[in-house]
C-alpha cells in the first residue's frame, strides 16, 4: 500500500529504493515474500544453538565464492595440479587468502554441520513435522564429506595423493562389489589422471549442482515449518503449546512440533 | 522494516528490532567487503606482473655485414602462469658500421606482423597491411604509427647482447608492453 501523502506544503516523495521497491511489491508482492521470509514467529526459547545451521550456511557460501575463484588458476591435471596450486599461494595476490578461506572452510564446514546435526538430535527436532527437513540434513551432511573427500585429492601433492589412496581402498574392502566400487571411484585400477579429472568435475560440477537445490528444500522445510521450541520438561507448557499451535502457519494442521515424551 | 509497528510490542522492542536489523546490514555489509577487497586482488593479480627483460647473445660482431640486416633467431623460456614455455622468437640486427649495432623488434608497429627486410628495394616490409620501413625504422608507407621498435644492444666479452622487449602495438608512442 502506498503511504499516505501530505496534502499540502512540502510533498516528501519516496526515496528511490522505496519507489523501486514499491513497484515490485505492486507487480510481485515483494514485501510479503519478505516477512514471511524474515518477520517468522520463533520460539522464545531459541538460544545459540540454534545459530549453528545458519553458522553452515555461511561457511557453505563462503566455499562456493572461493572454490568459484580457486578453479580461475586451478588445472585438474597430474602435470599442472600441483603447480598450479603452488601459483595461487605464491604468486598471487590473495591467493593465500582465497585458498586459505577455502582450506579452513572445508572443515569448518564438516565440524559445524555435525553440531548442527547434534543440536538437532539433542533438542529432538527432528520430530514429527519436521522428518523431512531430518532427511534433507542426512543427504546434506553426505553431501558435505563428499565435498570434502573429493576436494582433498585436488591439491595433488604427497598427502592428497596417499589420502586418496587409504579412501579409495577402504571402500575396496567392501564385501562382493568393493574390487568394483574402487574401480570406479578411481577410474581403472591406479589412482592418476582419470581419478583425478573426475574428482574434480564430481567436487565442481556434479556435487555443487546437488548440494544447491537440497540446501533450498532443507531451508524451505525450515521457513514453511518453523522452528521448533526447546523440549520444555513442564508438561502443562508443552500442553498449552500444543493447543495454542503455530498461529503464524496457514494451512498446517495445529501441531506444535515440540516434541513428545 | 515494514511490520515494525503491527507487532504490538513496546516501544523499546521496536527501535531493538531496527537496532538489530541495521547491525545485522552492517555487519553483512562488512563481511562483503573483506571478502570482495581479496578477491579482487586476487583476480587482477597477474595482470600486475611485468614480463622480464631478457638478455639474447646474438653472436660476434664479425658475423654480421656493414649495412644489412640480419635476422636472428632464437628461443625464450617463457613462464606462463605455471607452465614454463620455450617461445621462438627473433631480433633484426643492422651493423651501420664497425662498432655501431642497432636491433629491431620484429614486430610491426601497427599490429603486429613480423617484418622482413627485402635487399632489393632496401626496406622492411610487412606483409599484413603494407607498412614500410627504412633501414633505420622509419615508416615510409603503411599504417604503422610509429617507427620499428629499437632494443639496446651491447657488447660483452666480443659478443653482442640484445635486451629483447616487446613494445605496445598500435599506438604513436614506444610504451614497454
Ligand atoms: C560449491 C562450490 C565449490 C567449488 C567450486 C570448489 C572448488 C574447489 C577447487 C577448484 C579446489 C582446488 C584448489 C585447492 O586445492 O586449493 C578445491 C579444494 C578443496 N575443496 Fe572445494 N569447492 C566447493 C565447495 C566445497 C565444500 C562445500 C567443501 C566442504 C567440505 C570443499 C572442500 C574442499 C577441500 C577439502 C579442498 C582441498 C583444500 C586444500 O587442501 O587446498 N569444497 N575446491
Ligand atoms: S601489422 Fe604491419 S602493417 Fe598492419
Amino acid at each position: 500500500m502506498q503511504p499516505m501523502r501530505e496534502p499540502f506544503g512540502q510533498q516528501t516523495r519516496p526515496s528511490i529504493s522505496e519507489r523501486v521497491i514499491d513497484s515490485l511489491d505492486e507487480r510481485l508482492g515483494v514485501r510479503s515474500i519478505w516477512a514471511a521470509l524474515m518477520d517468522r514467529h520463533i520460539p522464545r526459547s531459541v538460544n545459540w544453538w540454534y545459530t549453528l545451521g545458519s553458522a553452515t550456511l555461511f561457511v557453505f557460501t563462503l566455499q562456493v565464492v572461493t572454490g568459484i575463484f580457486l578453479a580461475a588458476y586451478y588445472v585438474p591435471s597430474p602435470d599442472h595440479a600441483y603447480d598450479s596450486v603452488q601459483y595461487i599461494m605464491n604468486e598471487v595476490i590473495f591467493g593465500q587468502v582465497v585458498r586459505g578461506l577455502h582450506h579452513w572452510g572445508a572443515s569448518a564446514m564438516v565440524v559445524l554441520v555435525v553440531a548442527h546435526m547434534l543440536r538437532v538430535i539433542v533438542m529432538g527436532a527432528y520430530k514429527y513435522p519436521r522428518e523431512f527437513t531430518w532427511t534433507a540434513g542426512v543427504f546434506l551432511l553426505l553431501l558435505t564429506f563428499g565435498f570434502g573427500f573429493t576436494g582433498y585429492l585436488l591439491p595433488w601433492d604427497e598427502k592428497a595423493y596417499w589420502a586418496t589412496t587409504v579412501g579409495t581402498n577402504m571402500a575396496g574392502t567392501v564385501p562382493v562389489v568393493g574390487g568394483f566400487i574402487l574401480r570406479v571411484l578411481r577410474g581403472g585400477a591406479d589412482l592418476g589422471a582419470v581419478t583425478l579429472a573426475r574428482f574434480f568435475a564430481f567436487h565442481v560440477l556434479l556435487l555443487p549442482a546437488l548440494i544447491v537445490p537440497l540446501v533450498g528444500l532443507h531451508l524451505f522445510m525450515v521457513v514453511r515449518i518453523g522452528i521448533s521450541g526447546a523440549p520444555d520438561r513442564a508438561y502443562e507448557r508443552e500442553q498449552q503449546a500444543r493447543q495454542r499451535g503455530y498461529s503464524g502457519i496457514s494451512g498446517l494442521p495445529k501441531r506444535s512440533g515440540i516434541p513428545k515424551r | 522494516m515494514c511490520c515494525a509497528d503491527v507487532s504490538g510490542h513496546e516501544e523499546h522492542d521496536v527501535s531493538r528490532r531496527r537496532f538489530l536489523s541495521y547491525a545485522t546490514a552492517a555487519i553483512g555489509a562488512f563481511i562483503a567487503t573483506a571478502v570482495s577487497i581479496p578477491i579482487v586482488g586476487y583476480v587482477v593479480s597477474p595482470a600486475l606482473k611485468k614480463r622480464e627483460t631478457p638478455s639474447i647473445s646474438v653472436g660476434t660482431p664479425n658475423d654480421f655485414t656493414i649495412g644489412q640486416p640480419k635476422l636472428v633467431d632464437f628461443t625464450l623460456t617463457r613462464r606462463d602462469g605455471w607452465v614454463e614455455q620455450p617461445e621462438k622468437k627473433s631480433v633484426w640486427v643492422l651493423r651501420k658500421t664497425a662498432n655501431d649495432f642497432v636491433a629491431y623488434n620484429p614486430r610491426c608497429t601497427h599490429l603486429g606482423c613480423a617484418v622482413s627486410w627485402q635487399a632489393a628495394s632496401n626496406h622492411f616490409v610487412c606483409p599484413c597491411h603494407g607498412g614500410v620501413f627504412t633501414i633505420d625504422g622509419t615508416v615510409t608507407a603503411g599504417p604503422p604509427p610509429r617507427p620499428l621498435d629499437t632494443l639496446d644492444v651491447k657488447t660483452e666479452g666480443g659478443r653482442l647482447l640484445v635486451a629483447y622487449k616487446d613494445f605496445r602495438l598500435g599506438i604513436p608512442q614506444k610504451e614497454e608492453a
